[in-house]
């Protein structure tokens, strides 16, 4: 699938999700049934358009409430998205993902990799692991992800008050380390490709675990790869297609599908019906 | 591969059934109910 077209996608799923637009003006929340439904994607449930609920926000406070009950329901979701798409979701359906892809068009040089990059990304198990899930349980009322990292929260925040400026005077150091943190992301993003899902994401990290075994993956016809490295050029997520189709950072984004000169990868279903066509520019 | 044939409708089937299980017990009106009040903590509110 090439760029403009994912664009669309990434564009159709965030404004579905966000479909409240009369918040954006009225600086008040959507309160229906719907909100009961957790998206797939990272969007925070207190984002003036957003019509579901936040994955991540709801697994935090099903584990942070007193009464601890295992969240069936949150992650009953979470697997099966994970086992559908895998990182797929990243790609396709995460505003978080859109407004880091469109950062990245910014035309400046990109940098692909640099020292540390590597044992970096595993900053977002660690964020997973603590502020997600550890820290939640620990103490109670302490959603450590969206109180002290979370930047589509901090965006929230951002659009509620510039609908009702008084939430601004309620804003005080907390917000200022958030905002410093959505900061470094966005400038971060228009020298490298989607440094949040590689370094931070802990939503992204709970779905690569499933990139070995999700529904949606990358297929590689071996006698065909002449192992030229366009893929792996390609691929903004510094993952090498041709060595790992399969690869925990891979998000599915068809990059390297769209750039293989020979057609060597395809979108496929992991041996479930017919590997999906590709789009390869011939 | 064969794995993997293996696992995917097992995780299908285990998401659905810890859903449904969720959705038996009122776990979404929790989330409802959380999700449809301003997040201070979310939005950096002190």
């Amino acid at each position: 699938m090439n760029r403009n077209r994912r664009t669309a996608v990434q564009a159709f799923f965030t404004i579905l999700q966000n479909a409240n637009l009369r918040g954006f003006f009225t600086g008040k929340i959507y309160r229906g049934a719907l909100k009961s439904v957790c998206v797939p994607g990272l969007n925070c449930y207190s984002c003036p358009g957003a019509l579901g609920a936040c994955p991540l926000g709801s697994l935090q406070n099903s584990l942070t409430s007193g009464a601890f009950r295992f969240p069936y329901y949150v992650l009953g979701l979470m697997v099966f998205f994970a086992t559908l798409l895998g990182r797929g979701v990243c790609a396709f359906l995460c505003p978080m993902g859109l407004l880091q892809d469109l950062l990245d068009r910014v035309p400046l040089k990109k940098v692909k990799t640099f020292r540390g990059d590597r044992p970096l990304r595993y900053l977002k198990y660690v964020i997973l692991a603590v502020f997600v899930i550890a820290i939640p349980l620990a103490v109670k009322l302490t959603p450590a992800f969206c109180k002290y990292v979370c930047p589509s929260g901090t965006l929230s925040g951002i659009m509620l008050a510039m609908a009702d400026h008084r939430l601004f005077d309620l804003m005080g150091s907390r917000f200022i380390l958030k905002a410093a943190i959505l900061l470094l992301i966005i400038i971060a993003s228009v020298k490298i490709c989607r440094p949040f899902c590689r370094y931070i994401c802990p939503l992204g990290a709970f779905y690569s675990l499933f990139n070995r075994v999700s529904l949606l993956r990358l297929e590689l016809d071996r006698e065909s790869c002449v192992h030229c490295g366009a893929c792996s050029d390609a691929c903004g997520m510094g993952a090498d297609p041709a060595q790992d189709p399969d690869s925990p950072e891979c998000i599915r984004c068809g990059a390297c599908i769209h750039a293989c000169p020979r057609g060597a990868l395809l979108y496929g279903t992991g041996g479930f019906g017919a590997s999906l066509k590709a789009e390869n520019k011939k | 591969m064969m794995l993997r044939k293996r696992i995917i409708p097992i995780l299908l089937a285990l998401s659905v059934a810890m859903a449904a299980y969720g959705i038996s017990t009122g776990q979404p009106s929790a989330v409802s109910i959380k999700a449809s009040s301003v997040c201070t903590e979310c939005i950096g509110l002190e």
